[in-house]
């Protein structure tokens, strides 16, 4: 059925129900409102310009710009019509907008159409907003795959040391053994000794892979949280220097323990206390100088206790600790060292709700600390 | 009163707009809503006496899902080249998106602005990339809209810069 042709003021109305403004430019550079006045225009506008021309570049900071652009395009005669892509933009009483103009010349007139984009603004910001962050979280994962690249390349740097060193003990004893060489007693015992230094040494670097990796997930498992079953920080101090005594007489190095009387209960457990500080420990021994000391001590306070490990050595360079934490940092490229026991002790402390922290020692040298809150009583 | 353009450019997601809303409302929302087209703010400063409109145009980043028109840049008086300093290669393509954009840029005062820099732990750009930049003539400062560090200074810096004589 063939509809008589609609009145030339249906075209206004459908503009007006689409909320556009439609304006007409005025030789002094306002503008006449063609139709009602939309309500988001108004919000635009002070009171006084409520009738009249419209004054469109002192309203919008954004017009101001475009009409630039859009006068350029009414004077060129060029076709088509001159979109200003979406904007957003505050009126007068603090409310925001996304509006969207199209300049154009409708025989010889030329007219401004300002609105709301005719694409769903909304529904597009979201679809670009998660493709955006699906990007971001594609290249994050692809810097953790290249990080781990480099880390399995160095796992099976560092275990082919000790592994060749394990092989030639055993091959020596075998020819030994088999007669092909002539083999006593203590060189015997010597190339075991030497063989389970080597399996000890793999051993440490894969209990460092599995407790940095188990670690991450550690959040989930309970810890400590009364005086009875918390790990006494001094005890675990006592125990570590302990066990790494002979290693610091090796290099002639002193270990001050400077601890308080009594115990000192801390959020944790102590398995781990103790591997955490073997780590800064350990690292201690190895970059302190012959001859110097190693201060290893704790101090209680009443909501929380830090241990702390002070070594004479050079100090980590300045460049380096902001990554001496995380993951895979291999502050000084040294074989056997993956980078992975400090990343460790800060995942461990942080699922305690404790810190971990590195300051350079007054006087020269490195003075790691961890402080872990103290277990409330029942 | 003096009213300056100033533009806020670099890839998706590196925290323009947040870095926007912190200078001129003085917050931070962990909520990342992107922007498409352009964002207009304002903030009136008083710069020894002298007071200053900066008009702050908040571009959307530039990635395969979204370009800069140039066009927004007419009549700028300065920029904000903003990365983040956790994701290198958004240092890389803000530096892409200023080339690109020379001719629009030519001559306009500019601080490049590594941003997030409260994420020390993840932090990727080297001191040297940034006494690179720096002697490739960047003024560069380190922000982070999260809690505020630097961002005043940046915008201050620029301001001071465009009205220097």
């Amino acid at each position: 059925m063939d509809h008589p042709p609609l009145p030339a003021s249906w075209s206004e109305r459908v503009l007006a129900a689409l909320d556009y403004a439609v304006l007409e430019p005025r030789p002094d550079g306002t503008f006449r409102l063609c139709g009602r006045m939309p309500d988001w225009l108004r919000a635009f506008l002070p009171d006084s310009a409520a009738a009249g021309p419209l004054d469109l570049a002192a309203a919008s900071l954004f017009l101001e710009h475009f009409l630039v652009d859009a006068r350029a395009f009414w004077a060129s005669g060029a076709p088509g019509p001159l979109g200003s892509g979406p904007w957003t933009e505050t009126d007068r009483r603090g409310r925001e907008w996304v509006l969207e103009a199209t300049a154009l010349s409708v025989d010889g007139r030329a007219l401004l159409l300002v609105g709301f984009p005719q694409v769903d603004f909304h529904r597009t910001q979201q679809l670009v907003q998660a493709a955006r962050v699906q990007a971001v979280q594609y290249h994050r994962t692809l810097e953790e795959i290249a990080r781990r690249d480099v880390l399995l390349h160095c796992i099976v740097h560092d275990l082919k040391n000790p592994l060749a060193g394990l092989k030639g003990s055993l091959d020596l004893l075998r020819a030994g053994l088999e007669g092909e060489t002539r083999l006593q007693e203590p060189a015997a015992l010597e190339l075991v000794a030497i063989g389970l230094r080597q399996a000890e040494k793999m051993q440490a670097l894969i209990e460092t892979i599995q407790e940095a990796f188990a670690g991450e997930i550690d959040g989930l498992v309970p810890s400590a949280q009364s005086p009875e079953q918390a790990p006494d920080a001094a005890a675990v101090v006592r125990d570590v220097v302990a066990g790494l005594l002979p290693e610091a007489r090796l290099k002639a190095l002193t270990v001050d323990t400077r601890l308080p009387p009594g115990p000192v209960p801390v959020v944790g457990d102590a398995a781990r206390l103790e591997r955490m500080l073997y780590n800064l420990l350990t690292n201690a021994l190895r970059f302190a100088p012959a001859g110097s000391t190693v201060t290893v001590g704790v101090r209680g306070e009443a909501e929380a206790a830090t241990l702390y490990v002070e070594d004479e050595g050079p100090g980590v360079p300045p460049e380096q600790q902001p990554r001496l934490f995380r993951k895979f940092a291999r502050g000084n490229e040294q074989p056997g060292h993956v980078g992975l026991g400090l990343y460790f002790c800060r995942i461990t402390a942080e699922n305690w709700g404790g810190q971990i922290g590195y300051e350079d020692r007054p006087g020269g040298g490195a003075r790691f600390w961890v402080r872990l809150p103290r277990p409330t009583p029942r | 009163m003096i009213k300056k353009k100033i533009c806020m450019l670099g890839t998706s997601a590196v925290g323009k707009t947040s870095l926007v809303r912190r200078y001129v409302q003085g917050f931070f929302s962990e909520q990342y809503l992107t922007t498409i087209g352009v964002k207009i703010d304002k903030k009136t400063v008083d710069l020894d006496g002298q007071a200053l409109t900066l008009v702050l145009w908040d571009l959307n980043g530039e990635d395969p899902f979204q370009r800069v028109a140039a066009s927004y840049l007419r009549g700028a008086a300065g920029f904000l080249l903003v990365a983040d300093g956790t994701r290198r290669l958004t240092l890389e393509g803000a530096l892409r998106l200023h080339e690109r954009l020379h001719d629009a840029l030519e001559g306009v005062p500019g601080v490049l602005v590594l941003n997030k820099a409260d994420l020390t732990a993840s932090w990727a750009i080297e001191p040297a990339r940034i006494e690179a930049l720096q002697r490739e003539g960047w003024t560069v400062r380190r922000t982070s809209a999260k809690t505020g560090m630097g961002v005043e200074e940046a915008f201050e810096h620029l301001a001071r810069r465009l009205l220097a004589p």
